[in-house]
């Protein structure tokens, strides 16, 4: 979190402030020297079309970079962060290029460590699609989960990667929903959940987290993993008794505070919009800024303007708790138990659901639930389940008020609403908290109602009888966003294609 | 490897902003704190086990005063004393002499708390409270500061949070310097500027607010919706051929845009505001 790259010319002060180290990139090529050196982890921050960051842990000071593979020409010195990992800014990047690196600033980069720049903002990529992978509550990946889902997240990412060696389209952005590394999100979990579990991901691709309810430790009045209920990033606490202190995603991660790579600045890491190519992408903090009511205000006039300045093709929004969902654990109409720790899924509903329906948010996607849980193209629900009516709040087939469109085939939505009389006012929410496990059975929300909310799309591929609004198996999801076309899809394990629909534009 | 590329309307402009952020600030507030039952329950069979428990009698304190049962909540903060540490205690007395309005009683808690955890900063947040509601502002300023200061990553809404609670005492200089820190330290964002320039409408300073709509052209990349903020500021400060100019590039750029329902809105006070102006009613303008 150290680097602070607030580099823009057109701001009062003209080039950094906060913590920052500059990027101080030297073109001289004789200091491409060094030994590739090793490390406990490895992964890129804050690509853009023009810039990235290489972060690791290890001994290495200095990293270079270079589009061609044995002769990297661009060095950086590494600046520390708190927990003593290394960081390089890398500025004046072409857009959409391959470049290869080397940790510890040798002449040629390994095999495995390249990525490419984004594509110039507003543009599509060269191949023409944007494709988004995005995990929630995968991180089962380390001892902590070890003993009830070892392999899950790594069959998760199996079959995600089954699903795109047949089609051979790779991954451009990575996302993360929240609980990223079970139990407490401690540096250690992260290092198995997280490095451990998706390493080549990591080096090619810069990934773009939500903060979770694990990611903030122990709870203060209910001392159990994930009940937490501060709004305050400096009370982590990961083992009962002892001192909170600053939570660990956010010494791990290097997010953009002023909009480094495209989008508004926040102002905080811990909520951020970026762009890629022609998808305007934004993570928001439902986890603590929306337990502090001055802080979710503060949060929601920033998304305001960030989607007020936004002219993108698509846009998407992560959040870590679901407005809408009957998952066993987590039920958005009843948000008050054990101490009203599940209260963002309604306040978020109630405060985030009208900007998205006004300011052109095509999708949103949230973990904490762990199944599979997408909506009907959903306008003007930030009630209960029980306020639901499908004449009011679902895009309908034809008009008809019996007939909420699927998405599916010819029911393909249209992102000018033809129920909504040509008007972009429509969302589909989706909740894939399935990366890493999947509840079998529920265990709070009433059994009558598990995996049965309203606004949710009947699921053909549900085992149950009847069938239900959700799959509680584990899986990821792929969004493909086209100039005209968005497809998002759910893979399995196996890497088949369970849930798909369609936005049109 | 797989899975990656390889190489290869009708209420006036300055009620308009007030009204904005009053609403966010009362939809703030409006948020209540749930579960109390639960929580008392869970304690409850806790303190079953161990009676003496120190931190969990603070446990229970704290839920009944957030609760609002202050009398149950002096009983489990008093008899917390006697079983630990009374400066453990020291923090949370302090708060409910504060919401019992025993300022002296609040002050002195909470800088026994801080002579043992000098850099606990939800105490000075307190002070601040305290001082401001006892008349002191500029203590409460102090105060504020040093609950700033001590944040590892101070986020928009601690300073959002600090400014309104000197915007509610008509502070509003004060409110503004503060905002001005924030910018200062986390870079030029909109949450802080735009509360900054309700509170320059506030003191009927068009010309300032303006000038720090100005500094989030860029930033807001220069879009419609900036663009008629900046149409209903210039009209307000009487300048009204170029509020005019403004305000026609706006429904310039809004029509090449898909449709949304703020898209529309915007469209509609564009069209108003410059109808208005073009009748001579620059000060006022229908919003959405």
């Amino acid at each position: 979190m150290t680097i602070k790259m607030l580099c823009s010319a057109a701001l009062a002060v003209s080039a950094c402030f906060l913590l920052a180290a500059c990027s101080d990139n030297d073109n001289d090529d004789t200091k491409c020297k060094g030994d590739e050196t090793p490390t406990e982890r490895l992964f890129l921050q804050q690509l853009s079309d023009t810039s990235v960051i290489l972060k690791w842990r290890g001994e290495a000071t200095a990293a270079c970079i270079g589009t061609e593979q044995d002769k990297l020409k661009i060095f950086g010195e590494a600046t520390e962060t708190q927990s003593g990992d290394k960081e390089v800014l890398f500025t004046d990047l072409s857009p959409e290029t391959a470049y290869w690196y080397s940790i510890g600033a040798a002449k040629t980069a390994p095999d495995d460590q390249s990525f490419v720049t984004s594509p110039e903002v507003g543009a599509l990529p060269a191949d023409g699609n944007t494709r988004v992978w995005l995990i929630g509550d995968s991180g089962t990946g380390g001892d902590d989960e070890r003993e009830s889902h070892e392999g899950e997240a790594a069959e998760v990412l199996a079959g995600m990667q089954a699903y795109i060696a047949k089609d051979g389209e790779p991954v451009d952005v990575f996302m993360m929903l929240g609980d990223n590394a079970y139990s407490v999100g401690s540096d250690f979990n992260y290092q198995q959940a997280v490095f451990e579990t998706y390493p080549a991901l990591l080096k090619a691709l810069s990934v773009w987290p939500t903060i979770g309810n694990h990611e903030m430790g122990l709870g203060a009045t209910i001392p159990v993993a994930g009940f937490s209920q501060t709004a305050d990033p400096n009370s982590y606490v990961a083992v009962s008794g002892e001192a909170p202190s600053s939570m660990p995603y956010l010494d791990i991660f290097t997010l953009p505070t002023n909009g480094e790579a495209g989008g508004v600045p926040s102002g905080t890491e811990q909520y951020y919009s970026f762009d890629y190519g022609n998808v305007h992408f934004v993570s928001l903090d439902s986890q603590l800024t929306a337990r502090d009511p001055d802080q979710l205000a503060a949060m929601k006039a920033w998304l305001i303007d960030d989607l007020s300045s936004n002219d993108s093709d698509w846009t998407i929004v992560i959040f870590h708790h679901p407005p809408y969902s009957k998952g066993a654990n987590h039920d958005s109409d009843d948000t008050e138990k054990f101490g009203g720790f599940d209260m963002p899924q309604q306040w978020m509903r109630e405060a985030f659901v009208p900007v998205f329906d006004n300011y052109g948010v095509d999708l949103v996607y949230n973990g904490h639930s762990h199944s599979y849980e997408r909506s009907f193209y959903l306008t003007d629900l930030v009630g209960k389940s029980d306020t639901y009516s499908a004449a009011r709040n679902a895009e309908l087939v034809n008009g008809d008020p019996d007939r909420p469109a699927s998405g599916r085939g010819e029911e393909a939505y249209q992102q000018l609403s033809p129920t909504s009389g040509g008007v972009d006012d429509r969302v589909v929410y989706t909740v894939a908290g399935n990366g890493g496990k999947a509840d079998s059975s529920s265990s709070i929300t009433d059994p009558a109602q598990w995996l049965r909310h309203v606004a949710m799309i009947e699921q053909p591929a549900d085992t149950a009888v009847p069938k239900r609004r959700a799959l509680a198996v584990i899986g990821s999801v792929l969004v493909d966003a086209g100039e005209n076309r968005l497809v998002a899809s759910f893979i399995d394990a196996n890497g088949e294609v369970l849930d798909r629909f369609t936005i049109n534009r | 490897m797989v899975g990656t590329r390889r190489p290869a309307g009708g209420v006036s402009l300055i009620s308009r902003w007030a009204l904005f952020w009053l609403a966010l600030g009362l939809a703030a507030a409006c948020l209540a704190h749930p579960g109390q039952h639960d929580q008392l329950t869970q304690i409850n069979r806790q303190l079953r086990d161990a009676p003496t428990d120190q931190a969990l009698l603070i446990q229970r304190g704290r839920v009944y005063s957030e609760g609002g049962q202050y009398e149950e909540a002096m009983a489990d903060y008093v008899r917390a004393r006697d079983m630990g540490p009374p400066v453990l205690v020291a923090f949370d007395l302090g708060v409910l002499y504060y919401r019992l309005a025993d300022y002296a009683r609040a002050t002195d808690c909470m800088n026994r708390y801080l002579e043992r955890f000098p850099n606990y900063p939800p105490a000075y947040d307190y002070l601040a409270r305290i001082a401001r509601d006892a008349g002191d502002y500029d203590r409460a300023i102090a105060y504020l500061e040093d609950y700033i200061r001590l944040q590892d990553r101070p986020s928009p809404g601690h300073y959002l949070s600090a400014a309104r609670m000197l915007a509610e005492t008509d502070r509003f200089t004060e409110a503004l310097f503060m905002l001005d820190q924030g910018l200062a330290t986390l870079g030029v964002i909109p949450q802080l500027q735009r509360y900054a320039i309700s509170l320059e409408l506030a003191r009927q300073r068009p010309d300032l607010a303006i000038a720090r709509l100005e500094t989030l052209r860029q930033i807001l990349r220069d879009s419609p919706q900036w663009q008629l903020d900046m149409a209903e500021l210039l009209a307000l400060a009487g300048r009204g051929e170029e509020a005019v100019a403004v305000a026609g590039a706006a429904q310039a750029g809004l029509a090449g845009l898909r449709p949304t329902p703020s898209r529309l809105a915007l469209q509609q006070r564009a069209a108003e505001l410059i109808e208005g102006l073009n009748q001579g009613a620059a000060m006022t303008t229908t919003i959405d």
